[in-house]
């Protein structure tokens, strides 16, 4: 009887069925569905499309002019690591002639922030680029595991916003930069311009779909190279290319109202995959009727550029919203701390020093 | 409980129970009609429209309105019952005249024609001859199937895949070929949700167009505050949030193909819950007429005594849901926890205007005819890369080889001869200039994503005006209206 060696499963070559090919190159197995428009893509093609159409944004918008520093607001997530990958790569590849440096917010969220912050720091090895980290507890004198026993967890987000958005500016201000990039993703601008709707936010509603922002006031400007960038793909993205990112949900819960719209754009998702696209598309096509002038009524108008009269920071009105934000934690604050309390660290802390314990 | 509206001296029971304020039928009654009758009475237009005008006018000059009544959509009936007893009021106080005419449009499918006129004779026999005076109701059907059949010229609309540009090949209809309107649905539309976007897209074109060809003065719609919210919040899932403002629009003359009309379009029920409209309907035993009226009755409402569970079915699949289906069961769930959600969509909707135009020329959509303001095509192709990866090996070089030879790709090959067999007439065809494709963003991702093979046969927009000898009078019951009289043999037209 003569021999036959067992087949290998392993290296036998696998032949793809026509249904399963890619549906760009008809050439290569497909492994996604591309969440944007349900095509069936290779790894390949998948990140092709991936990285030109990110580069297409930044071409068409004019986002970046040689010789430019670009702050990249990192906080170790998937949609800021990826944007910083894909800067640096875009940029060789392309040579946009830009200078990319990576600037970090500690809020100070203990067990969430401290541990996304050492994703960033390795992120920093990893793509050689400099990193500057700003806390909250230099620049405000609260950390936002103090706030959040202050003011409550309701309203974490409104505290967090704002201060974030003010850090990001001073720390790009200190560092001499006037370009901030951030890793807003195209289900985020859908879900403001929903949002903005829905409560009715007639101020934000024009400029909510805007890449670039800035006042006529500030050095610093803000831009968007993932406005039409699904979350999902950014996700497929980082998986595809091993990126080492840090996954855990804030652990202040995101805002309520949030939820309910969010929920909302995934049913839609289920049935019209383009719907964040095509609720960017509408965004970007709402105008608002010009006011009716009343000359009886004083209106005190909106000056782009007006600064607060407490810190210098650009505002609205004469007091900027992190300064009366801080005005009513001031007063709430304990007059007496124990030494070493731990008290007032987040949640997240707790979950993490579970996650640790074993048998 | 008492009615917080009544005077004091004699309260009635309250029954219903709306924006934190309780009311008994009349006074419940009273508020929905002063609601309605406020937005008829917006502006001057309007108000010269409804108003009885002395020296009274002469014959022929009295506005004409159109009132699109759908027997499956509660806003439209109940509208025409508070429109009905102003017209009573006005024939009472003016001397047998009244101020305005009504032509009501009733937009049916071939499968239910017999219900609708039936319901619509009942309606008539039971409510509008009580006004007692003729000439002033006329009542029109029209065939939604009949939406091609009467076309003279269809344009075949494709898209490119590989860069969204819109190309059509027209071409004429001879009798002996008539498109229907449902095998076409049935046979371009991927899904449920295109299906019934198509389908609305057809039933308004279709009101506006009748309302220009019968020379009406103004559209009112039924739509309530809910129905508004929900339209105005779908149209900017669906990409078409630049039309949210001529949606609204009840000041300008309204446009169609490029032409001006002499009428306007208005929603008197606008400062109306959908809610407050079923328990009206409810307390005016208005839901018999209503075609799913067991359904109706199930509707959420304001009632006190009767509290019913939501109307969608819990149990379907968001999947098989519509996006416009979506939408609704959104504001059912929230509606209990931020209760101000539906009036301040309308309210900041009511805020916007027509965006600035990014076009050469002025320029409408093929499709649902609304005007356009940046190049779709342009736009999405900036933002979409639909190029591929390089063939690289010998492996990959036969896999596609076997694609081009299965079924997917002669598909794919048979869509490519079509794309450019159509090009290739595009660029013959010298009028090009005049004959410049365009759709909305919305209906191209439409034709893009939900329907098969990313093309469609759609009525040419200068032949739409053809369709409407589909419309027919209904001559019987126009004939009771005008003759007090039920004449029951005469046969149904």
């Amino acid at each position: 009887m003569s021999f036959s060696a067992p087949s290998d499963p392993v290296n036998r070559p696998t032949k793809v069925k026509v249904s399963q090919l890619c549906e760009l190159c008809h050439s290569r197995k497909a492994l996604i569905k591309r969440p944007k428009n349900l095509s069936k893509l290779c790894k390949q093609c998948f990140c092709l499309v991936f990285e030109t159409e990110i580069h297409n944004t930044i071409v068409t918008n004019s986002l970046f002019q040689r010789g430019e520093r670009i702050a990249v607001g990192a906080s170790g997530g998937k949609d800021s690591t990826v944007l910083a990958h894909m800067l640096k790569l875009l940029n060789d590849r392309h040579d946009y002639g830009i200078e990319i440096v990576l600037l970090s917010i500690d809020e100070g969220i203990v067990g969430y922030r401290d541990d996304s912050l050492a994703t960033v720091k390795r992120n920093q090895q990893q793509y050689g680029l400099p990193l500057e980290i700003f806390s909250f507890k230099d620049l405000y004198d609260w950390t936002m595991d103090e706030i959040v026993s202050v003011a409550g967890i309701r309203n974490s987000c409104t505290y967090c916003g704002v201060f974030r958005r003010q850090s990001l500016d001073r720390g790009a201000a200190k560092l001499g930069i006037s370009h901030v990039v951030t890793g807003h993703n195209a289900d985020d601008m859908a879900e403001t311009v929903l949002m903005n709707i829905l409560r009715g936010d007639v101020a934000r509603l024009e400029k909510s779909t805007a890449i670039i922002t800035q006042s006529s006031g500030s050095p610093i400007k803000r831009s968007k190279p993932f406005k039409y960038s699904y979350q999902k793909e950014i996700v497929l993205y980082a998986h595809y290319m091993k990126l080492d990112y840090f996954s855990t949900e804030c652990t202040y819960a995101p805002e309520a109202f949030r939820g309910t719209a969010r929920e909302y754009m995934k049913n839609l998702e289920a049935v019209r995959p383009s719907c964040i696209v095509d609720i960017i598309q509408s965004g970007e096509n709402l105008a608002l009727k010009a006011k009716k002038s009343n000359a009886k009524k004083r209106v005190v108008k909106f000056v782009d550029g007006n600064r607060c009269t407490k810190c210098g920071y650009l505002s609205s009105n004469s007091i900027c919203k992190a300064c009366m934000l801080l005005e009513g934690l001031e007063k709430s604050r304990a007059q007496v701390a124990i030494e070493n309390d731990t008290s007032t660290h987040s949640a997240a802390l707790k979950l993490r020093a579970l996650e640790k314990l074993s048998f | 409980m008492e009615c917080q509206r009544c005077p004091v001296s004699g309260r009635n029971l309250a029954t219903v129970e709306s924006r934190k304020e309780k009311f008994c039928d009349e006074c419940f009654i009273k508020f929905v009609s002063t609601k309605q009758r406020k937005q008829m009475m917006k502006d001057e237009f309007f108000r010269n429209l409804f108003k009885v005008l002395y020296p009274l006018e002469k014959e022929g000059s009295v506005a004409r309105i159109l009132l699109p009544l759908s027997l499956s959509d509660s806003g439209s009936l109940a509208m025409l019952d508070i429109v009905h007893d102003l017209l009573l009021e006005q024939v009472k106080q003016h001397n047998n005249h009244t101020g305005f005419t009504v032509d009501i449009l009733t937009i049916f499918t071939g499968e239910t024609v017999s219900i609708v006129k039936e319901r619509m004779e009942s309606l008539v026999k039971e409510k509008l001859l009580k006004l007692n005076k003729p000439n002033i109701y006329k009542v029109h059907f029209i065939d939604i199937n009949e939406f091609f059949s009467n076309t003279s010229r269809v344009s075949n609309l494709i898209i490119d895949d590989g860069n969204f540009e819109i190309f059509a090949k027209s071409k004429s209809v001879d009798s002996g070929s008539r498109l229907c309107l449902r095998e076409i649905l049935g046979e371009y539309c991927l899904n449920n949700s295109s299906r019934t976007d198509l389908t609305s897209i057809i039933k308004t074109q279709l009101i506006k167009h009748f309302a220009y060809e019968n020379d009406n003065d103004a559209i009112i719609w039924g739509h309530s505050m809910t129905k508004l919210s929900e339209v105005i919040i779908s149209l900017v899932v669906k990409g078409k949030g630049s039309q949210i403002a001529t949606f609204l629009d009840s000041e300008s003359f309204d446009t169609l193909d490029n032409r001006p009309c002499n009428y306007k379009n208005l929603y008197p029920m606008k400062d109306l819950l959908s809610v407050e409209i079923e328990s009206f309907l409810q307390i005016k035993s208005l839901t018999r007429f209503l075609i799913n009226f067991e359904e109706t009755n199930a509707k959420p409402n304001c009632l006190i005594a009767k509290k019913s569970s939501p109307l969608l079915d819990q149990q379907k699949l968001v999947k098989n849901m519509t996006i416009n289906e979506i939408t609704t069961k959104y504001f059912q769930d929230i509606q209990n926890d931020y209760s101000n959600i539906i009036s301040t969509v309308l309210r900041t909707a009511d805020k916007l205007t027509e965006p600035r135009s990014s076009m050469t020329k002025p320029s409408q959509c093929q499709i649902c005819q609304s005007k356009i303001y940046t190049d779709p095509s342009s736009w999405l192709d900036r933002i979409t890369v639909t190029s591929s990866c390089p063939i690289e090996t010998s492996e990959e070089e036969s896999a596609f080889k076997q694609w081009q030879d299965s079924k997917l790709g002669q598909s794919h090959t048979r869509y490519v001869e079509l794309l450019n067999e159509i090009k290739k007439d595009t660029a013959n065809n010298h009028d090009v200039d005049d004959k410049d494709v365009k759709l909305c963003y919305g209906c191209l991702i439409l034709l893009n994503t939900s329907v098969k093979d990313k093309n469609l046969i759609w009525p040419e927009v200068d032949t739409m005006s053809s369709l409407l000898s589909s419309t027919k009078d209904d001559k019987e019951l126009n004939e009771i209206l005008n003759q007090f009289e039920i004449n029951s043999d005469r046969e149904e037209c």
